[in-house]
């Protein structure tokens, strides 16, 4: 048997770490203060005891929590023993009477006859002890060291993730519910792991006092959406501070709920065999950072680009807000003539001297004209692009265009810079 | 006493085993190896045989978005499975004149945001490359230049940050600062006017000819100049010269 007890240092309220704790093994229980796992049978598969405790811990900094853990023991009674001590070695004749709750109730007693350790509390004679003490202490004992097999009732995940919180008090500032939305998020990474899967979107509801202004509805929500499935608490917490920040509360809010949308499997990434591939890893994926980025700084201000089939400049292609719809980027083929690699978005009217354009000095023109004529169903260009250069502004992409009967400009549409 | 310890002056050249960190000040620094930029006679110039990594690029421009592009599609092109970030662009991108990785653009609307965006792209780490353009002298001041070139130093991606002429009477925190120009419409010129190495001297010219013009161009395109300083020259050459 291969037991291990864990508690959150410090302690929080709520069912992660037991969430937590059932991705690795379906037999976790709670004991007393603490959650017990027995993971004999999924050992091999997270590499060994070493390592599992290992992954444990990182999958508990994932979720925001910090854990303590015991040595692994034969019983899930001389884990929590451990666990409650602090020992190193589950060696349970050397541990103090406090570490089993059934013989700290008896502590005075015990001392009195000399007992300090509980291994001077197993040598005593079996039928006394149980005649004197009550059989209680005679089971909790030999459920400890092993000799008779303990009973628990498993836990179970639940279908479906939904957490609330009544707040301590009553909060008049979206963004000081962070710190408790905060503790439901944990929550929601610990299930997350147990799932073996990512969340792609979640909401923050809160409902307000019942001492609200008239026109106030009775609740608000907040909804958060993610590019890819995640569990990571360090992004989810931030995220949802930006989106709290830029929130306001109609009324004091008094109690929190959190759901989660979209639970998709993640992927999991294989480790790296080479220890220096570490060096180089970013330290966030682009794909966090972004969505930091148009959280902030709004979503029209994050834009990627896919190219169009067209002749006209200004329709080869469409810049939209990150991230791109889904689906399969359309093939196009290069569009005939040059192309600058900077395009004005409206073209510049440039000024003229004796009929030739003047952009910061005097300009020269290279080739052209290179005509444009399409678009007869929607706006019918009809533009002759020529290259100047500019000593100051480089090679240029200018066109020219009859505006009406007796007026012509000069733009500028792009550079080749 | 003093006598017993051999004077540096003393000893050939090369005796001394440095470490990779120090460099003579006649040399450049080799410690850390650059991304080639793709120009023979720049790397030549830029300790590490290259533009930086692990620190902050600073190019000077007379007016952004003249030369940026020609002087980075060598480096752009060679990395293009990542997707390159673009903080603040002067222009919208042209993409099929580029042959770059993904573009991604992000265009804050304050100098403020610019600034965080900037920082949080640099240490985030990720992507091909980071370019941000801050046009304005006012708009990064030199405490803040330092500050985004102590995130950069555990960066892997190369940043660039586009500054205007005028920023070269200041200060900075990078440890690469280039001015750049055109006098020629093919070549760009590039004068070093910060690095771990000796003061350089003078303007490198570079043939950069933008890539989508190589199959236009004609010998007589390439040979074409501009006239020295009259107005008058241009207006009557300009025709000529476009082949008329």
């Amino acid at each position: 048997m291969w037991w291990l007890a864990l508690q959150a240092s410090p302690a929080i309220e709520g069912p992660a770490c037991a969430w937590l704790a059932l991705r690795f093994s379906p037999r976790v229980a709670r004991l007393e203060e603490a959650v017990v796992l027995e993971a004999g049978a999924s050992l091999r598969l997270f590499g060994g005891p070493e390592r599992l405790v290992k992954t444990l811990q990182a999958s508990a900094a994932e979720a925001g929590l910090a854990l303590r853990i015991s040595p692994w023991a034969e019983s899930s009674l001389a884990a929590l023993a451990c666990l409650r001590t602090g020992a190193l070695t589950p060696d349970l004749d050397a541990l103090p009477l406090t570490a089993l709750s059934a013989v700290a109730a008896h502590q005075p007693m015990l001392e009195r006859l000399g007992c300090r350790k509980l291994g001077d509390v197993r040598r005593l004679p079996r039928p006394a002890l149980a005649r004197r003490f009550g059989p209680a202490l005679l089971r909790a004992l030999d459920q400890a060291y092993g000799r008779t097999p303990e009973a628990h009732s498993w836990l179970e995940l639940p279908e479906h993730f939904e957490a609330r919180l009544e707040l301590p008090f009553r909060i008049e500032q979206a963004p000081d519910l962070h710190h408790h939305a905060e503790s439901l998020l944990r929550q929601l990474c610990a299930w997350l792991a147990a799932r073996h899967a990512g969340v792609q979107g979640f909401s923050l509801g809160w409902a307000y006092d019942a001492m609200r202004p008239r026109d106030s509805a009775a609740s608000g929500e907040l909804c958060l959406h993610t590019a890819e499935a995640t569990r990571d608490f360090a992004h989810l917490s931030r995220l949802l501070a930006e989106h709290l920040a830029r929130t306001e509360l109609q009324a004091p809010a008094g109690e929190i709920k959190l759901t989660a949308e979209g639970i998709s499997p993640r992927h999991e990434f294989s480790a790296s065999l080479l220890v220096d591939a570490l060096d180089g890893k970013p330290r966030e994926a682009l794909g966090l950072l972004l969505e930091r980025l148009s959280v902030r700084l709004g979503p029209e201000c994050v834009r990627s680009a896919t190219l169009k089939e067209d002749h006209r400049l200004d329709a080869m292609q469409a810049w939209t807000a990150w991230p791109p719809a889904k689906g399969r980027p359309a093939t196009t083929r290069p569009p005939p003539g040059p192309q600058p690699s900077w395009l004005l978005d409206p073209p510049l009217r440039l000024q003229t001297r004796q009929e030739q354009p003047i952009h910061h000095g005097p300009l020269l023109r290279i080739t052209g004209p290179h005509r444009v004529e399409s678009g007869w169903w929607q706006d019918g260009q009809q533009r002759d692009y020529y290259l100047f250069f500019g000593a100051a502004c480089g090679l240029l992409w200018v066109y020219h265009e009859r505006l009406n009967a007796d007026e012509q400009g000069w733009f500028l549409h792009g550079v080749f810079a | 006493m003093h006598s017993a310890i051999p004077s540096p002056t003393l000893t050939p050249r090369g005796a001394i085993a440095l470490p990779p960190e120090v460099y003579r000040a006649d040399g450049l620094d080799g410690s850390r190896p650059g991304l080639p930029s793709g120009f023979a006679r720049l790397d030549a110039e830029l300790p590490g045989g290259g533009w930086l990594l692990g620190g902050l690029n600073e190019i000077l421009v007379e007016l952004p978005g003249a030369l940026e592009w020609r002087l980075l599609t060598p480096l752009l092109s060679n990395r293009r499975d990542r997707p390159v970030l673009l903080i603040a662009p002067p222009h919208l991108p042209h993409l099929p004149g580029l042959s770059s990785g993904p573009l991604l653009l992000i265009q804050p609307q304050t100098p403020q945001l610019r600034l965080w965006a900037l920082e949080q792209a640099i240490r985030s780490g990720d992507g091909g490359a980071v370019l941000a353009w801050l046009p304005e002298i006012r708009d990064a001041r030199p405490e803040q230049i330092r500050r985004l070139q102590a995130h950069a130093l555990a960066s892997h991606v190369p940043i660039f940050v586009f500054r205007p002429q005028a920023a070269a009477a200041q200060s900075s925190a990078a440890p690469l600062r280039v001015q750049l120009r055109a006098r020629e419409p093919w070549q760009i010129e590039a004068h070093i006017h910060k690095r771990r190495g000796p003061a350089h001297e003078g303007w490198l010219a570079l043939d950069a000819t933008p890539t989508q013009l190589e199959p236009l161009l004609t010998p007589r395109m390439r040979t074409a100049r501009l006239p020295q300083r009259t107005v008058h020259h241009v207006v009557a050459r300009a025709p000529s010269l476009a082949g008329h």
